[in-house]
């Protein structure tokens, strides 16, 4: 049944496991949760790691790995011929996101050794949530993949209406509404794109071969629409709001900051990388001409995203919330770079190394924007559970109290301002080189978001952490307990070798999108 | 040939590593003891490396060294090699030379402080990111030296972060640095584009072949002479970020807030050399837009002239000496503008040897007197700090350019070029920037003079020394007096030997220092020809004139310092009129916080209070509160809950992805 079934269902049946502990031997509940969280990141890591050892390469959406394909419902409706395969499968662009949720989710259990408020049903919730995140990264049929979106949102909808923070209840259905308005639209932007490419195969490999054969235009409001762009709108819709993207962004900063600190972490670091995915996978692989139509305007989106998102920042007085604006404005890096590499498709070979850039950073950024994101968090949230509140300017001088925690905190700023060395810096890097020689004008505002991030954060640091120690915060102690170290040393980890020594990740991630690009040349030159 | 960079940056990266994970638990000794021998061996590997590079013939001095890929994306490949030619080979020896000196000297200044260790693992920090950013082969790891030297200078600006203006400072110094990252990237990102690589040789060969044969990969459009005035211009936005020239020279003053020997690394050997070392390495892309070059002139001279203007009028020793520092940076950057380029690294050497000095000099005088760095309450302490004194008049005659101190050949180096440049184009800028270029060099001696004269000489102004360590009088503000109170400076003594030592090296390279570029029999020019070209120079009565012109400007200058401070007493009125404007530095810090701080903050105020919560939030609020209050509205309907729900749900749908599996 292949490896990925496994890393997909096994946190579901560990969820289901955990539930079943009677409450009398609660006490277990939390090493049976990091115990089967671990095995699951195990599996995940070896998914990656076996095959880059393998040597077998990771293909692209036309030769995935770990490929398993059954027919699942097949349903005639009237002429609709409705056929959804189970069909998992995985390349170089959903790897790397693989092992983040895996490591995430391990990270976030240790994380959450603090919470003991129904912490059965809390560690199930989690689980359920991997689940779902694994299932649409590994997806290779579009109705499974909708179906595990819908899936995650029922656990993320719970973890922040029961255990978040004083608003809670408000952020959660927010959260809800938002995602479910969007993935609504883009539930019909997949029927749509179903029909209009013969109806009969719902899989990957299907749309992506004749995807960018689509095109004409419909009426619409008395005018005509380009049938790929209003089909790339139609998708995008649920991926824009869990981007998210200027102006359907506004769910995420109540939604992180309201959320437990653990599902803070996988809200920025995994949940936001599926809007992001489904952008590349979807809306790029499976309708190119509409993303390339519109490439111009999506990078003066992503230029707002990201000047949005700092200008926000600034003035929060909250440090979860601008770090939650902050991810806004660095998830519009990714937007930039899919802009990039839309942009121009017709530009021929000289502009294909630009292009194959900007997509390598923008997967690339998914990737270090989850560690880096989810370190931050991890950060407040030591932060946070020994002195009971985020207000910026309520400390001050407490790195005096708190040097380890402190310079982790640092070290995690800096890693998202863009820091070379790094993590953050390789994506961005490599993000603003392609989409410089294909949209000059968005990437110069975007670049200037990094003048701003180090502005915010080293403001926030000075506030916060800086300064004369106020005496009100004396009694605050360092980090001393595993579980608040380990989530942090393990991500500075991949942080620091990420940056330094990106190869073994870009490595992976390029040969898959390399084959995106060029189909998507080739076709556009016909 | 020998090869010995990787060590160079190995070494010192490995110190800051050791100290900085283990040095906590370390004594003093074996913290200072592994910093400073690994910037020693550093050292010691780049004199290995410039003897055997001596040893070979000129067309084998330059060595590139492939470490490993770093991205390979497609044709988009970019590896961390290391170049070693003349000009790295310079640099190397003037970033570990300087930088040991001064890692000694630390161990004296900072040898009752408690974040030792922390100091010494940034300072390594500090010298290893410096030596990537100058050994890099492309342009890609020289940014990423280029932030390291950044961060570095972050953390020790402030270093003592419980002091509020040491953490302002740090952050003003990042940002602002910052912002000149901003422009070497744009450079970056233009330099791939039109030339699909970011390595040194080949743009320079691209720039070289530009008109003569087109590149294997045909560039989206030509490369013309604007792509590279645009690119030049980026690049030195950055150079004017790092070497504090203006209008973003406003970190610099502030950076005083770090220790002392920071002052010292970031003046001298590090740091703000980053600026003019970018552009005489970039020299092909510089000379190829004169456009450019003739910017790089007006910014340099405008900074000089500012810089000594200001430097005449301020009363802390330590902010004199940092606007000094902009003012000879402003030197290198003309004489770069000139066209030469060897003239500007010429003088970035000898300036490190008497600048370092100054600086430790000047931490001298503050250790002697408690931290106190108020030049109105000093004075007379020549008798007191003897050596101090001899060393801090022949670094400040090396500054203020005397014959024969180090400062006098390199800064008539640069002025022999502009001189010739100005001889032989016709645009009048040329000579205006001669004119500043003397100008300064008389208010260059003046300054210099009238920071000694103040220090040393009269009689002492300040209260009582009290006898406390300066870093613990650093921390706290102020001590507890108990000297004698008959001599308010019994305790004042003269600092240590692993003070003085470094010091009386330095006092020596400050005065032989510059014989290595004498006029027309120029070692050090020569040297370096190969990579940035043959300076402009004068000859016969022309070269007489400029030398001796320059020498009596400082003349001028060391004179009216003498009359105005030597001879008699001065006293310090409050400043008004000019010299105020001086002292508050042409009101520049005021102009920025008021156009540009006041104003995004309150964008940012706007985005929040109105445009998110008013305008985006209220629509969906609106929404959300129907929606919600409908589902309320459903649910109570039901007798379970939710989760109970979405659990079945769940259940339901994997236990039907099972059946469909195992029976398809």
């Amino acid at each position: 049944m292949g490896l990925l079934t496994f890393v997909v269902f096994l946190p579901a049946l560990f969820g289901m496991l955990v539930l079943l502990i009677p409450n009398r031997w609660a006490n277990i509940v939390k090493p049976i949760a990091a115990a089967g969280s671990f095995i699951v990141l195990v599996l995940s890591a070896w998914l990656y790691i076996g095959l880059l050892i393998n040597g077998q390469g990771f293909g692209d959406v036309q030769h995935p790995t770990w490929f398993i394909n059954v027919p699942w419902i097949n349903a005639t409706i009237g002429t609709f011929h409705f056929q959804i395969n189970y069909a998992l499968g995985a390349d170089g662009l959903s790897l790397p996101m693989i092992f983040l949720n895996g490591l995430l989710t391990f990270l976030a259990v240790i994380g959450s050794w603090h919470v003991d408020k129904r912490i059965k049903f809390y560690m199930a919730m989690l689980f359920f949530l991997e689940t779902g995140v694994m299932g649409v990264f590994a997806s290779f049929d579009l109705f499974l993949f909708i179906l595990f979106w819908e899936v995650e949102l029922i656990p993320m909808f719970l973890l922040i209406g029961i255990w978040g923070g004083q608003r809670r209840e408000y952020a959660a259905w927010k959260f809800l509404i938002y995602t479910l308005v969007g993935s609504s639209i883009t539930l019909a932007g997949i029927f749509f794109l179903y029909v209009q490419t013969g109806g009969t195969d719902a899989s990957y490999q299907h749309f992506a071969s004749v995807g960018s054969q689509i095109t004409g235009t419909l009426p619409l409001f008395g005018g005509t629409i380009s049938l790929p762009i209003l089909l790339f709108l139609l998708l995008f819709a649920g991926f824009a709001v869990k981007i998210p993207v200027w102006p359907v962004h506004t769910w995420l900063p109540d939604a992180h900051t309201e959320a437990p600190t653990a599902v803070s972490v996988l809200l920025a670091g995994v949940l936001l990388k599926m809007g992001a995915y489904g952008l590349i996978r979807i809306c790029l692989g499976f309708v190119p001409h509409g993303v390339e139509q519109v490439a111009p305007v999506l990078g003066i989106f992503a230029a707002i995203n990201v000047l949005w998102g700092a200008g926000a920042s600034m003035v929060q007085k909250d440090m979860k919330k601008m770090i939650a604006y902050a991810s806004v404005s660095h998830m519009g890096y990714v937007l930039l770079g899919v802009a990039a590499a839309a942009a121009a498709a017709a530009g021929g070979a000289n502009l294909m190394q630009f292009r194959e850039a900007a997509l390598t950073g923008a997967t690339l950024q998914m990737f270090t924007h989850g560690a880096i994101t989810g370190m931050l968090f991890f950060a407040v949230g030591v932060v946070y559970e020994k002195a009971h509140t985020r207000e910026i300017d309520i400390f001050g001088g407490i790195a005096d109290r708190m040097p380890r925690e402190i310079t982790l905190y640092s070290m995690a700023c800096f890693a998202s301002l863009g820091l070379p060395a790094l993590a953050g810096f390789v994506a961005e890097y490599l993000v603003f080189t392609g989409s410089f020689a294909t949209l000059p004008v968005q990437t110069i505002f975007a670049v200037f978001g990094v003048v701003l991030t180090a502005g915010y954060l080293l403001w926030m640091l000075r506030r916060a952490f800086y300064g004369p120690l106020n005496m009100r915060w004396s009694w605050l102690t360092d980090v001393n307990s595993v579980a608040e170290f380990l989530p942090l040393a393990t991500l500075i980890i991949i942080i620091f070798v990420v940056g330094v020594y990106p190869k073994f990740l870009v490595d992976v991630i390029t040969p898959s999108l390399h084959q995106m690009l060029t189909t998507m040349q080739s076709l556009t030159l016909h | 040939m020998l090869n010995l960079t990787p060590y160079i940056l190995g070494l010192p990266l490995l110190g800051f590593l050791v100290v900085g994970l283990f040095g906590k638990r370390m004594s003093k000794a074996v913290i200072g003891g592994i910093a400073c021998s690994a910037i020693l061996l550093a050292f010691l590997c780049a004199v290995a490396d410039f003897f055997s590079m001596l040893g070979q013939s000129v067309a084998n001095r330059s060595n590139d060294v492939t470490l490993f890929h770093w991205v390979a994306s497609g044709t988009l490949t970019i590896n961390f090699g290391l170049l070693s030619d003349q000009l790295s080979a310079v640099m190397l020896l003037i970033v570990t030379g300087v930088g040991f000196l001064i890692h000694v000297y630390s161990i004296g200044y900072m040898g009752d402080d408690e974040g030792y260790w922390r100091f010494f693992s940034f300072l390594n920090l500090f010298v290893f990111a410096m030596a990537l950013l100058v050994a890099a082969d492309n342009f890609l790891f020289l940014l990423v030296g280029w932030a390291g030297v950044g961060l570095a200078s972050f953390l020790l600006i402030g270093f003592w972060y419980t002091r509020p203006s040491a953490v302002a400072a740090a952050r003003k110094a990042f940002v602002v640095n910052v912002i000149g990252d901003f422009g070497l990237m744009l450079a970056i990102f233009m330099l791939f584009k039109f030339f699909h690589t970011l390595d040194y040789s080949r743009i320079f060969l691209g720039i070289s072949q530009r008109n003569v044969a087109p590149s294997p990969l045909p560039p989206p459009s030509p490369i013309t002479g604007d792509v590279l005035t645009a690119i030049a211009l980026l690049l030195f936005v950055a150079a004017v970020a790092k070497s504090a020239q203006l209008p973003l020279h406003v970190w610099l003053p502030d950076a005083m807030e770090g220790p002392t020997p920071v002052s010292a690394l970031i003046h001298a050997a590090t740091m703000v050399t980053a600026g003019v070392y970018l552009v005489a390495r970039a020299a092909p892309i510089f000379t190829a837009a004169p456009n450019a070059l003739v910017v790089v002139g007006i910014i340099g001279g405008a900074s000089s002239l500012f810089a000594a203007t200001i430097a005449c009028v301020q009363t802390d020793i330590k902010r004199v000496l940092a606007y000094s520092t902009m003012s000879q940076l402003g030197y290198m950057f003309m004489g770069e503008a000139a066209g030469g380029f060897s003239t500007g690294i010429f003088h970035l050497t000898t300036h490190a040897y008497f600048k370092a000095l100054l600086f430790m000099c000047a931490g001298a005088v503050i250790h002697a007197l408690g931290g106190e760095q108020d030049m109105r309450k000093m004075g007379g302490l020549r008798s007191r700090l003897p050596y101090t004194f001899w060393m801090f008049v022949a670094s400040g005659l090396a500054l203020a350019a005397i014959f024969p101190f180090a400062g006098f050949w390199s800064k008539d180096a640069i002025l022999a070029a502009i001189f010739s440049t100005a001889q032989a184009h016709t645009n009048p800028v040329w000579w205006i920037l001669y004119a500043v270029g003397i100008l300064t060099a008389a208010l260059t001696g003046f300054y210099t003079f009238r920071l000694i004269f103040t220090v040393f000489l009269g009689s002492y102004r300040g209260t009582e020394v009290p006898a406390h360590g300066v870093a613990a009088v650093a921390r706290n503000g102020n001590g507890n007096g108990n000297g004698s109170r008959n001599d308010p400076l019994a305790n004042v003594h003269e600092v240590g030997a692993a003070m003085l030592i470094p010091m009386a090296i330095l006092a020596v390279l400050s005065i032989i220092g510059g014989f290595d570029g004498i006029p027309r029999h120029s070692a050090i020019g020569d040297f370096l020809a190969p990579v940035l070209g043959v300076s402009p120079d004068l000859s016969g009565g022309l070269f007489w004139f400029s030398l001796l012109l320059s020498l009596a400007a400082a003349l001028i200058g060391i004179g009216i310092a003498w009359v105005r401070y030597g001879v008699r007493q001065h006293t310090f009125a409050p400043a008004r009129g000019l010299v105020k404007f001086l002292e508050r530095r042409y009101y520049i810090d005021d102009l920025y916080n008021a156009v540009i701080v006041v104003p995004i903050v309150a964008v940012g105020n706007v985005l929040r209070n109105f445009a998110e919560d008013a305008a985006l939030d209220g629509g969906s609020r609106g929404v959300a509160r129907t929606v919600g209050a409908t589902s309320r509205g459903l649910r109570r309907l039901q007798t379970g809950y939710v989760r109970n729900y979405a659990l079945a749900i769940f259940v339901g749908a994997a236990l039907i992805v099972l059946f469909y599996v195992i029976h398809p």
